[in-house]
Order: C-alpha cells, then sequence, then structure tokens
C-alpha cells in the first residue's frame, strides 16, 4: 500500500487485514477446471515430484489430489483439485490458492510452462529474483 | 537496463533495473525500439486501478527486435522486427483457439488477483498492474514476451517501426470495436473519443464499409485529426447544446446503427450529471465518470450495438433499463489482436491503414515522465508520445 493512496482504500486495506486475523482458519479448497489433454498426460504431470512442487509452490500444502473427469466438448477434461492447507495464510482465501493451483497444472499440461514472473524487471529491492506466489 | 517506473500515485521515475531474462522455454526476449503512451495508463498513474506496486515498470504498447529466444521457439529469430498485441496468448487453451487471445487461460501469473475482481482471469497484460499479472511492461529497453511464436509479429519490409508500433494496442482495440458492430454497408458509426483508440475505430468502420463515421470529443485538434485522417464527421460536445439532438438530425432521426465508446473512466463532459460524476470520484465513491458511456447507450438507436473499448472500473450509476427496453446488444472485450494482426497489417501494407499519424510527440525514454506529463495534460496537443529506449 502506497502512503499516497486514498483514505477509503487505506480504510478497507486496514479492515481486511483485521478480518484476516480472526476470521475461522480455512484450509481446504475444492476447485475444478477443464484442461485440453488425456488423462495420462495430466496424471503424468500432477505424479512428476518436481512439477507437483512448481504447481504447489509458495502454497503451505498438508495434503492435495487430483481426479481427472470426463471430457466437456472441446473444452476438455473437467480436473478437480482438493487441496488441505497445513496453515491457513492471512488475506487468501484457501479457494483461492486452490484455484491458483489448478490454473498451474492446467497451464503446465496444456502449454508445457507455468506463468511466472521470476527475475521480473522492477524498481524493487526484490528485482530479478525469483519470484513468490 | 532503463525502465520507467511506477513509483507511486502520479509518481514515475526512469530507473535502472535488471535486465529480464528467458525464463520459460517459450519466451522470447525484445529490444523495444518504440513503446508509447496509452489513455489506460493514465488510469494507472492517478491510482484508479488497484494492485500497482511501488518499482513496477509500465507500458504495454510496443514493438522491437527479437534479441535471445526459448529452447521450444520455432518461428521467431535474432534480428526479426516484430509487434506485440498487449493481451498474451498461449496458443493453446480453449480461448486462444476461439481466437479469444485476450481471455487466455494459460498466460496469467497471478490468477488469484484478477479472480477477486474479475471472476475469472483474463490473459496476461504486461505493465499494467499485478491483478493483470504483475508482468514487467515495455518502456524499457528489454522486454519478455511469454509465447513468443504466438505474439511477436514478424514486421514486413516496407512497414515502418512507426505504423507497426500501433498495431500493438490501439488499432486492434479500435478493430474490435468496429468488428463488434457487425457492420453492413452503409451504416452509420458514432465513436466516442477522438484519442489513439477511438481514431482507430473510426477508421476501421470506414474499412469495413460504414457509410459515415461521426467523431464526438471536445478537443479542436483531436476532431481535425478525425475529419482529415480518417474522413470521419466530427460533433465537439462542449460547442454542441446536444449531441443526441444532432446525431439524430444527422441519421434522419433514427439514431446511429452503432455506436463505438473510446473513452474510459475519465469521462470529460458536461452538466450536473458529469459534476456529480467528478464528486464521486474525487471521494473515492466510484472509480469511473461513466458520462460518454451513457451518452453513446442513449444515442444509439433501438436494436443497435454498444460497443465498449474504454477502459472502465466501477461503475454505479447506469442506465441499464436504456439497454433492455431499446434492445441494444451490448459488446465488449480486452482487444485479441492476435485474431486480426493479419488483416491490420495487410490494411497497413496496401496503404489504406497508416496509424502513424497518432505521434504527436517523439522523445527518448529518458525523458518519459515528461512525456506522460504532456499526455495526460493533453499540452501541446499531445495524442500519443512515442518513446525509443
Amino acid at each position: 500500500m502506497t502512503p499516497d493512496a486514498p483514505v477509503p482504500r487505506r480504510l478497507a486495506d486496514a479492515a481486511r487485514t483485521a478480518l484476516a486475523k480472526v476470521r475461522s482458519s480455512d484450509t481446504t479448497g475444492h476447485r475444478s477446471l477443464p484442461i485440453r489433454r488425456e488423462p495420462e498426460e495430466i496424471l503424468a504431470r500432477w505424479n512428476e515430484p518436481q512439477l507437483r512442487a512448481a504447481i504447489l509452490e509458495g502454497i503451505p500444502v498438508k495434503d492435495a489430489s487430483i481426479e481427472v473427469g470426463e471430457p466437456d466438448r472441446d473444452w476438455g477434461r473437467t480436473v478437480t483439485l482438493d487441496l488441505e492447507l497445513s496453515k491457513a495464510v492471512p488475506d487468501m482465501h484457501a479457494q483461492a490458492l486452490t484455484g491458483k493451483a489448478v490454473r498451474r497444472l492446467k497451464a503446465l499440461c496444456e502449454t508445457g510452462e507455468i506463468p511466472n514472473t521470476d527475475f521480473n524487471p522492477s524498481a524493487r529491492d526484490d528485482a530479478g529474483e525469483r519470484a513468490t506466489a | 537496463m532503463r525502465a520507467l517506473c511506477w513509483m507511486g500515485i502520479n509518481k514515475l521515475e526512469v530507473n535502472t533495473v535488471p535486465d529480464p531474462q528467458i525464463v520459460n522455454p517459450h519466451d522470447v526476449i525484445l529490444k523495444v525500439r518504440l513503446t508509447t503512451t496509452c489513455g489506460s495508463d493514465l488510469h494507472l498513474i492517478d491510482g484508479y486501478i488497484p494492485t500497482m506496486r511501488e518499482g513496477d515498470v509500465i507500458g504495454h504498447e510496443y514493438m522491437g527486435e527479437v534479441v535471445e529466444v526459448g529452447a521450444e521457439v520455432k518461428d521467431r529469430r535474432v534480428g526479426e522486427r516484430v509487434v506485440v498485441p498487449s493481451f498474451l496468448g498461449c496458443g493453446e487453451c480453449w480461448y486462444c483457439d476461439h481466437d479469444l487471445y485476450s481471455m487466455c487461460d494459460d498466460t496469467h501469473p497471478k490468477p488469484e488477483l484478477a479472480e477477486m475482481v474479475l471472476g475469472y482471469p483474463p490473459g496476461a497484460i504486461p505493465g499494467y498492474s499485478h491483478a493483470f499479472s504483475g508482468l514487467a511492461g515495455s518502456h524499457a529497453t528489454y522486454i519478455r514476451v511469454p509465447f513468443g511464436d504466438v505474439n511477436c509479429f514478424t514486421v514486413p519490409d516496407g512497414v515502418t517501426d512507426e505504423q507497426a508500433l500501433f498495431l500493438s494496442d490501439a488499432v486492434p482495440t479500435g478493430w474490435t470495436g468496429a468488428d463488434f458492430c457487425d457492420i453492413t454497408p452503409g451504416d452509420t458509426i458514432a465513436v466516442w473519443g477522438a484519442g489513439g483508440v477511438g481514431l482507430m475505430a473510426a477508421k476501421s468502420a470506414y474499412l469495413m464499409g460504414a457509410g459515415r463515421v461521426i467523431v464526438i470529443d471536445r478537443l479542436p485538434e483531436r476532431l481535425a485529426l478525425a475529419e482529415s485522417q480518417v474522413g470521419a464527421e466530427t460533433i465537439s460536445y462542449t460547442e454542441s447544446d446536444s449531441v443526441l439532438e444532432e446525431l439524430r438530425e444527422l441519421t434522419g432521426g433514427r439514431g446511429p446503427d452503432a455506436c463505438i465508446e473510446a473513452v474510459g473512466m475519465e469521462a470529460h463532459g458536461t452538466g450536473p450529471q458529469y459534476a456529480l460524476d467528478r464528486a464521486k470520484q474525487a471521494l473515492h465513491l466510484q472509480t469511473d465518470r461513466g458520462s460518454a458511456l451513457r451518452e453513446a447507450a442513449m444515442a444509439v438507436r433501438k436494436g443497435g450495438v454498444l460497443s465498449v473499448m474504454g477502459v472502465y472500473g466501477l461503475i454505479d450509476n447506469f442506465p441499464f433499463g436504456m439497454l433492455t427496453n431499446k434492445g441494444i446488444t451490448v459488446r465488449t472485450s480486452q482487444q485479441p489482436g492476435q485474431r486480426y494482426m493479419g488483416e491490420m497489417m495487410g490494411h497497413v501494407q496496401a496503404g489504406d491503414l497508416d496509424p502513424s499519424f497518432l505521434i504527436t510527440h517523439r522523445m527518448s525514454l529518458e525523458e518519459s515522465v515528461r512525456g506522460y506529463e504532456m499526455f495526460k495534460k493533453k499540452e501541446d496537443n499531445c495524442l500519443r508520445a512515442v518513446f525509443t529506449p
């Protein structure tokens, strides 16, 4: 948050931070997305330890599993990710993190890579380093 | 390298930042040859688009030369001149497969931020906040372009850098806006906004067969460009008693067949509604001033098309019932430039589309802070400032 942020935005940020501290912990997520690849390819990517680590990078995971469903016309096969976090992440709903992970799996299967901002140029101290989730 | 960075609301600086590098196997690194201001950048600079971080490199409308390619890039070669549509596609997902590149499912590195405000993430766009990717922008010496084979388009010999530059965003946004109008020969199209996108929407409408194009703005120099460069008729809303009445008269009382809104959330206007918009925006009760959008919706004929290409955030005063009761089709999207690039480039090569007239100011990247100041305040009739890194 920049010091120049308008007062309503600063108040909203403060409220969000406070809510993140008091709301009940939320550690499970369930999200589906269609992936345009065959089941064996999807499962091979998911089951490869290095790739799974990349899919879940930055997310405190206690347990994660996927289910590959039926094809949905030309959208691909519906893949569902169930995620259990090892701890609640402030300011980030478990559903959102599950969505991020299943999108990474989808991108990896469909394109061979996961979009990221690693080594991204900026005028910050962390510029040019690997990004954190 | 050097780059123009967002350092806070209304605070830009040219700083030294690390060079980009190949991160993924389909990446391409470009040496930026030209990069330009876009009206939508002003929403970032003014603080109306959230999730900017101090130090972000901005800019999304650019062309350059390939200097490095990733291991799985097949079609791009070092030394090629290329132009890149601002929204990035992957070429593999359902959306790219259906020519909806700006909605790509697989290019956004931070989809969780976009989901919070949009429900589903769009394709990534560099230099346009973290909710829209967090990727470093084009106002820099170099830029990393994901999926180079899908997003980098060769600039043919005979097409200048200046012409190719605007095929990145202003032309495809205007082209998309006109395409949404489903123009049949002889149609009358009204365009709100005579900035880069509005002028390109007007030109595109003619190229698609419109019989008449009427451009609405307040700045005499921009209206003069609409007349001289595009061949459009014009209305100055500050000199007109009623834009709606003028449009009625110009169309025999029925209204334009389609209206293209190319202004966006910081519209200027007249009258009490505009004053209310300004007050609410100043108090941050809404992010948008919607006078152009409302007027376009009011002006379009019954059963017509309202094509919205201006960038909006949160608007809380829009007469939605007007759409229902007039049977208006609303179409809007970020531009899928990849879909239209062949057609647009063909028109440039044929000589019937030359967007380089949008350039009013050329300067080095080191002068880009001043360039944005001129662009924002429209000093010296600045329509587009173009930077050479």
